[in-house]
C-alpha cells in the first residue's frame, strides 16, 4: 500500500516537473520589451593577439619598387566552446606622412599575405586555414578562418604586408594602421 | 513518516536530475579564474532564456524584436597582453558575403550599428585584468522590418612607436537582429541538390542549400554514405566549409571526403544544422573521376520535424508519468475502505 502511494506521488511529481521543465523551451515567447536573460558561465572568450609593431623599413620612391614588411606571429584563441568557427579579417588605413597637407598612398598598393597557420598545443589544424589575402582598400581581407565544428584552441600565423610604390609618390615617411578583426 | 521521507528523497533526486548544471555551484565549488587568453578577448556574459538551447545565442547577439524595442547585453573584455591597455568599444557594420560574416573596415556604419551603443566607450584594463561593459540595442519605432547585421567591437589600437605599419586588433561579437511585428520569422532552409565533385583526387559533395526562412543561417554539417559498392558504408564526414547565408539566398556547402572512397554509386545522406534547426536530405550519387564533373542530383528530405526532437520525447514522458500517477491514485482510492 505504502509503496503504491509513494510510486503514485513520485510519478505525478515527475510528470508535473517534466512539463514544467520542458514546456517553456518549446517555442518560447518572442523577445519583447523585457527579454529575460541568463548568465553564461566560464571564462570562454574569443581572443586575438597581434605582434608588436614591426620595425621601420625604407625603400625607394621609384615607381614599382617593393617594400615588404614581415609580421611575426599573430595568435587566435577560441575557448568559447561553441565551435561556431571564426573569421579573421584585416583592413588598413590610408598611408599618410601626417604633414599638412598630408601626402598619402592609397591602401590598394598594400597587399596582405597570411603565412602558414600552425595549431598551438590546444588547437587542431583541420578545418582551420589561412585566408586568400590580397590588396587592401576594396573590402576587408580574409586572414584566416575556422569552419563550424572546428577552430577550438589556439592558432598562430605569420604574415607579410607588402607596399608596391605607385607612380608619383612623394618622398616622405608614411605610416598606416593594419587592424586584424576576429568575429 | 515513510511517505514524507520518500517524497523528499524523490524530490531531491528529481531536482538533481533536472538541474545537473547547477549542482557544482550549489556545492560551492567555484573554480579559480583561468588566466586570460593572449591578446584581447571578448565574450558575452548573458543570453536570452528563450534561446538557452541555441549555441549561436551564447556567443553572438541573436534576437528578434519589435520596432521601438531596446535591450541590453553585458559583455566582458579581457587583457591578456603584457601591458596595461585602453580598449575602445564601438559597433560597426557587418555583411554576409560569400558565406562569411564580414565586419566592415574601421568605423563604417549601417542601420543596426547606429542603433547600438556600448557603455563605457573606452575601458582601461590593467595587464591580466578584465572589465565588463554593456551593449544597448535601441531599435527606433519606425525601423522597417528585416534582418540586419553588425558587430560589437573591442579594439586595441597599435602601441605607440611604429614604422610603416602599426598593428591593431579587434574582437567582435556578431549581432544578428531581426526586426518586425509579431513573432520571430522562422529559421528554415532546404538542401536542394547534391553535386558530386572530385577536387584533386578527393571526392566530395557540393550541397546547394537555400535559406527559405527569415533569419540568417550559420550552416555546418556532415555527410554519410550508405548502400555503396558491395553494400559498404562510410562516414560521417564533417563539412570542410561553413556558410553564413542571408534570408532568400543560396550557397554551396562543400563536404570533401577521403581519397580512398570508391566512386559509388552511394546513398548520400547530408545533415546540416544552424543553431537548433537541423535538416537531413538524401540523394543517390556517383563521384566523378579527378577533375571530372557530374550532374547535380535533386535531394529529397528524409526528416522534416527535427527542430526539437527531445521536446516531443519529454512531452511523452511527462504524459505517461502523469497518467501512471493518476491511475495509481485512483486504484488506491478504490481499494481504500470507505
Amino acid at each position: 500500500m505504502k509503496f503504491r502511494r509513494i510510486a503514485a506521488v513520485s510519478a505525478t511529481l515527475l510528470g508535473a516537473a517534466s512539463i514544467a521543465t520542458f514546456a517553456p523551451a518549446a517555442h518560447a515567447a518572442t523577445s519583447g520589451q523585457n527579454t529575460l536573460t541568463f548568465q553564461l558561465s566560464g571564462a570562454a572568450s574569443l581572443a586575438i593577439a597581434v605582434p608588436s609593431n614591426p620595425s621601420a623599413v625604407s625603400g625607394s620612391v621609384t615607381t614599382g619598387s617593393v617594400v615588404p614588411v614581415t609580421l611575426s606571429n599573430s595568435t587566435v584563441t577560441d575557448n568559447t566552446g561553441s565551435l561556431l568557427g571564426w573569421t579573421v579579417t584585416a583592413d588598413a588605413t590610408t598611408l599618410t606622412d601626417g604633414a599638412s597637407p598630408a601626402h598619402t598612398i592609397a591602401t590598394t598598393n598594400l597587399v596582405w599575405l597570411t603565412g602558414t597557420v600552425a595549431a598551438g598545443t590546444t588547437g587542431l589544424l583541420s578545418g582551420v586555414a589561412a585566408g586568400g589575402g590580397g590588396a587592401f582598400g576594396v573590402a576587408p581581407i580574409t586572414v584566416a578562418r575556422a569552419l563550424a565544428n572546428f577552430g577550438g584552441g589556439t592558432y598562430t600565423y605569420p604574415a607579410t604586408v607588402t607596399l608596391t610604390v605607385p607612380v608619383n609618390t612623394y618622398a616622405a615617411t608614411y605610416t598606416t594602421t593594419v587592424t586584424q578583426t576576429i568575429a | 513518516m515513510t511517505l514524507r521521507r520518500a517524497v523528499y528523497a524523490a524530490a531531491l533526486v528529481l531536482a538533481l536530475a533536472v538541474c545537473p548544471a547547477f549542482a557544482p555551484t550549489a556545492l560551492g565549488q567555484t573554480p579559480p579564474p583561468a588566466p586570460n587568453d593572449p591578446g584581447i578577448g571578448l565574450r558575452l556574459l548573458e543570453a536570452p532564456t528563450n534561446r538557452r538551447d541555441d549555441p549561436r545565442a551564447k556567443r553572438y547577439i541573436v534576437d528578434h524584436v519589435n520596432a521601438g524595442t531596446s535591450f541590453t547585453r553585458r559583455i566582458q573584455v579581457t587583457n591578456g597582453t603584457d601591458r596595461d591597455v585602453t580598449v575602445n568599444l564601438y559597433a560597426a557594420a557587418a555583411s554576409l558575403n560569400n558565406g562569411d560574416f564580414i565586419p566592415a573596415s574601421g568605423h563604417a556604419q549601417n542601420d543596426l550599428s547606429q542603433w547600438i551603443t556600448m557603455t563605457p566607450s573606452t575601458l582601461a584594463i590593467p595587464r591580466g585584468g578584465r572589465a565588463d561593459a554593456t551593449v544597448t540595442v535601441a531599435v527606433p519605432g519606425d525601423a522597417p522590418p528585416g534582418e540586419r547585421y553588425a558587430v560589437a567591437l573591442a579594439e586595441l589600437p597599435p602601441p605607440p612607436g611604429q614604422g610603416l605599419v602599426g598593428l591593431a586588433s579587434r574582437v567582435g561579437i556578431r549581432v544578428y537582429l531581426s526586426v518586425g511585428p509579431g513573432s520571430e520569422p522562422s529559421t528554415d532552409f532546404n538542401l536542394d541538390t547534391f553535386q558530386p565533385i572530385n577536387e584533386t583526387g578527393k571526392p566530395g559533395v557540393s550541397i546547394h542549400s537555400c535559406n527559405t526562412g527569415g533569419r540568417a543561417l550559420d550552416l555546418g554539417g556532415s555527410l554519410k554514405l550508405t548502400n555503396g559498392p558491395a553494400g559498404i558504408s562510410a562516414g560521417p564526414f564533417t563539412s570542410t566549409q561553413a556558410a553564413t547565408i542571408a534570408p532568400g539566398t543560396c550557397e554551396d556547402l562543400k563536404i570533401l571526403l577521403d581519397p580512398q572512397i570508391p566512386a559509388g554509386p552511394w546513398d548520400a545522406t547530408a545533415t546540416l544544422r544552424s543553431g537548433t534547426k537541423e535538416k537531413t536530405s538524401q540523394a543517390r550519387i556517383t563521384f566523378p573521376s579527378p577533375g571530372g564533373t557530374a550532374k547535380a542530383v535533386k535531394a529529397h528530405d528524409t526528416n522534416k520535424t527535427s527542430d526539437s526532437p527531445f521536446i516531443a520525447a519529454a512531452a511523452v514522458v511527462a504524459f505517461l508519468a502523469s497518467g501512471l500517477g493518476l491511475l495509481l491514485f485512483w486504484r488506491r482510492r478504490r481499494r481504500a475502505p470507505a
